[in-house]
């Protein structure tokens, strides 16, 4: 009777776990060797190109198309041993017409190997712009590169600014920044009405990457680290919690007129590229879309629905229209060089050395334009919305130790308000997405080490 | 209890424990199945293409914190790391250790010359972000943010990414290892006007 | 981070090979800390070998820190504030330190510097910056790019935890060991010049926590390496 309450007690728990143990690890095993791949230790091709497209030009520039062209050839490690591309771009006067081919001439700066061609006097003049695209091949005729990817079905388009408004801010002032009117905050925390941070434990911290307006004032922030949205109401009583089935990760989100609640993902699934995804206003997931290009940088909504711009093409790219979806092929020929907005036109922005040219755009003609000139330096635009005929524009402005965002409303005379409001990004947000406009008024995305906050102004345009 | 029940209950125990231990000490094989400690290549000159063709065959690949070992098969084969843990031997660099192999530096701090590492050769050097950020090691100098060009970098004090592009709006396009959840790739960021941010260049690039 | 404990054995092991290696080496501890000031032998001796060397470490309001102080100057060139914290000011044989926690409690900052501290010009060699989970380090943030001895040896430094009972840290540096005060309840940077595998860019700190008594509470090998 001792001997088998012994077995019971102790011997066969203990054969249990042995067999229990063994058992796993051989399971583990096995796993892990049916998913093991064998990695690539040969250098595969290298073959990609970056380009700024002279979106605005003004009078009698010269107007060069510069492509930087990466070209490694398969199985050489050695970077040094690069191989040579060629192409020709394809352009032509105003947005009809036959593209005529012009040759793209090596050339190479800072130690990047490029591709150039100048646009003829006579196109680059025409006061209807010019339309272009590039078509490069990598060595030896292989692998070839449409730049945009739309090639000649959305190719980049470029407008003369014939008689832009100027507009200097000469050399910025810090320190007199203006906060705003604080209408809601929440504390990073893991609570109900707390904003998470992604995990990981670099600086900086990633959190509350994006928000977004109703016309009724009513603010969404994006608690992606939850896989959530936080909703306030406009007198500032919230948050509702709305669940999202995101992955999150420096997304961006935006309001349809719907009510649709779309988030658009900055990383990818592998050999994918990244999706909109599409929520109801309680958060069911009502469909998704894959962006055409591999760095979309930018969600908003346009006429018809969500826009995206969309890199390396640095255009805008619907989406979807009446609540469905725009498959990638659809998206590119329908990509434009400026952000199409609610009120009609597009808005086109360029940063270049020195300033901003920026225009509003009707029926592809300029309607109205600017040209800012900053002795400081000006770092990128994060907002650009017309209110009327005015223009609504936002963009940074830094030293190596200083930044503040810098608001103007500019007019067909100049600047009618000008005020700067402080950066606040403790926690990282994407890129483009510190700003909202809702009626007359802005709202401002913050955070510091407490937690995220949005302030409001009034601009003082109407 | 039967001595049936009990060998029951000893198993689920017995695996249970197996799966816990594996969770706590995930330990991917690639950095075991892939790579290795061969010497560099010391190379005469270096130039930024040159340094965008190691950057692009990063791209795509995974992160790991404390690493620098990366295949070119344009894929994460780590995903799911546990978050900052330099022991989960997994595929990729951290911001540094790719900032390290792109801009093809020396372990020795002093040495301002230019090293080639294999793909699969696991390095991540000697400096972090911070110490990128400072300008640390003769390689490394701090510029101003708006002369930087394509292959320079931004660092703040945890993170460090390089330049691939200017963009019309005024960001850049930046190639980085972002991190676990993101991994190697090129995003649109607004690093170059956020304080926190420094200019930073390698030093020695050929024309 | 790996932080390893080290079984008794590996300690008397350590003890009779460092006692050894002291005597055939004839090698003696430096009498100096990198600020000039005189190395002391601690008042209450830890139970661990010897000779031992005490560093200073002084806890600073950061409002009362001078400009030009080590403290001051790492607080005003890290662009971090320690808000209501203190700073934890140490200086060692081998470098030198400043620690604080910003306001947030969510972060760690530090400043470490070397020999040249004792210079008039103070300046920083190297920092580290980190973020706490629930209060506790995650990464030793070792930093060993910018700081040198005087002979021009690597000098590397990293964040220890110390344990809540923890009153000293004890740091193994070839023939002597260094004894790190805890003070603030942050943790203990630490420094040294020995077991730098500069090829894999990691070093190995030899480490005992002891509490008030000088009692060994227990005894651990933190496995650090540069990332991030």
């Amino acid at each position: 009777m001792r001997r088998h309450s012994l077995e019971r007690r102790i011997v066969s728990p203990l054969a249990g776990i042995a067999a229990g143990f063994a058992l796993a690890s051989l399971l583990a095993i096995v796993v892990a060797t049916a998913v093991a791949r064998p990695s690539t230790a040969v250098p595969g091709a290298v073959f990609d190109a970056t380009h700024l497209p002279p979106l605005l030009t003004l009078p009698g520039e010269r107007v060069r198309l510069v492509y930087d062209v990466h070209c490694a050839p398969d199985g050489i490690e050695d970077p040094e041993r690069g191989c040579a591309a060629q192409g020709v771009v394809h352009i032509r006067s105003g947005a009809n017409g036959q593209f005529r081919a012009l040759p793209l001439e090596p050339s190479s700066a800072d130690g990047i190997r490029q591709l150039t061609a100048t646009v003829p006097e006579k196109i680059a003049a025409d006061s209807e712009g010019f339309e272009y695209y590039a078509e490069l091949r990598g060595a030896d005729d292989g692998e070839r590169l449409l730049v945009p990817g739309g090639g000649a079905d959305a190719p980049h388009r470029s407008l003369p600014l014939l008689d832009p408004t100027d507009a200097d801010l000469g050399r910025h002032v810090f320190g007199e920044a203006r906060r705003g009117t604080r209408i809601l905050e929440a504390p990073w925390g893991e609570g109900p009405a707390s904003v998470g941070l992604e995990p990981g434990r670099t600086f900086p911290a990633i959190g509350a990457t994006a928000f977004d307006v109703d016309e009724n004032g009513s603010v969404l922030v994006l608690d992606e680290a939850h896989r959530r949205a936080l909703r306030w109401n406009r007198d500032g009583m919230g948050p509702a919690t709305v669940a999202l089935s995101i992955s999150g990760r420096l997304a961006d989100i935006a309001l349809g007129d719907d009510g649709s609640i779309y988030v658009l993902e900055s990383v990818a699934a592998p050999a994918r590229t990244p999706v909109v995804r599409r929520f109801d206003a309680a958060g069911r997931a009502l469909g998704v879309v894959e962006t055409a290009e591999r760095g979309p940088a930018q969600l908003r909504i346009g006429p018809n629905g969500p826009v995206v711009l969309q890199r390396p093409s640095h255009q805008w790219m619907p989406v979807g229209e009446t609540n469905s979806p725009i498959e990638p092929r659809e998206q590119r020929r329908k990509a434009r060089a400026g952000r199409p907005v609610r009120s009609g036109g597009e808005v086109v922005v360029l940063r270049r050395d020195g300033g901003i040219l920026a225009a509003l755009v009707s029926n592809g003609k300029v309607q109205r334009s600017w040209n800012v000139a900053s002795d400081t330096p000006l770092g990128e635009v994060q907002l650009a919305e017309p209110i009327g005929r005015r223009l609504l524009l936002i963009v940074r402005t830094f030293t190596d130790s200083a930044d503040e965002f810098v608001v103007l409303v500019l007019d067909r005379n100049g600047i009618v308000t000008q005020f700067s409001t402080p950066t606040d990004e403790w926690a990282e947000a994407a890129p483009l997405t510190r700003f909202r406009i809702a009626g007359s008024r802005l709202y401002r995305l913050g955070s510091d080490s407490s937690g995220v906050f949005v302030d409001r102004y009034d601009p003082g345009a109407s | 209890m039967s001595t049936r029940h009990s060998f029951v209950v000893g198993l689920a125990f017995g695996i249970g424990l197996v799966m816990a231990g594996s969770a706590a000490g995930y330990h991917t094989r690639f950095i075991a199945d892939n790579c290795n400690s061969a010497p560099p290549t010391p190379t005469p000159f270096i130039t930024r293409e040159g340094s965008a063709t190691v950057a692009l065959r990063a791209r795509y690949e995974g992160y790991q914190w404390a690493g620098g070992c990366w295949n070119d098969n344009d894929r994460d084969d780590s995903p799911n790391d546990p978050h900052e843990d330099p022991g989960t031997g997994g595929e990729g660099g951290d911001c540094s250790g790719f900032t390290f192999k792109v801009w093809r530096e020396s372990l020795v701090t002093s040495d301002a010359g230019f090293e080639q590492w294999g793909m699969l050769r696991n390095v991540h050097g000697p400096y972090t972000a911070a110490a990128f950020k400072a300008g640390t090691g003769a390689p490394n100098v701090t510029v101003s943010k708006a002369s930087l060009v394509k292959m320079d970098a931004l660092a703040s004090d945890g993170h460090i990414g390089l330049i691939y592009a200017t963009n019309p709006d005024g960001t850049d396009q930046i190639i980085e290892a972002k991190g676990e959840d993101y991994g190697t790739n090129i995003w649109t960021r607004a690093y170059r006007g956020n304080s926190s941010y420094t200019g930073v260049r390698r030093t020695g690039w050929s024309p | 981070m790996h932080v390893r404990a080290r079984g008794i054995g590996t300690l008397v092991a350590i003890v009779v090979f460092t006692s050894a290696g002291g005597c055939a080496q004839g090698n003696s501890p430096p009498t100096r800390l990198v600020d000039g000031s005189p190395a002391r032998v601690p008042t209450v001796g830890l139970v661990a070998p010897k000779p031992q060397i005490v560093t200073k470490a002084a806890l600073v309001r950061p409002s009362r820190a001078p400009r030009h102080s080590l403290a001051g100057k790492c607080v005003s060139e890290s662009h971090h504030h320690p808000m209501g914290s203190a700073v934890v000011v140490r200086v060692g044989t081998t470098g030198s330190s400043v620690t604080f926690r910003t306001g947030s409690g969510l972060a760690l900052v530090g400043c470490d510097g070397d020999a040249s501290g004792k210079r008039a010009a103070l300046s920083f060699c190297g920092g580290a910056y980190a973020r706490l989970e629930r209060g506790r380090l995650s990464d030793p943030r070792l930093d060993l790019a910018g700081c040198t001895t005087t002979s021009g040896d690597t000098v590397a430094f990293a964040w220890f935890q110390p344990g809540p009972k923890t009153s000293s840290v004890a740091v193994r540096q070839g023939h002597y060991v260094e004894i790190y005060p805890v003070v603030g309840r942050i943790p203990v940077r630490i420094s040294t010049t020995e077991n730098i595998a500069a090829q894999d860019s990691r070093a190995t700190f030899d480490v005992s926590e002891h509490d008030a008594s000088g009692a060994l509470l227990r005894s651990s090998v933190l496995e650090a390496r540069v990332a991030g």
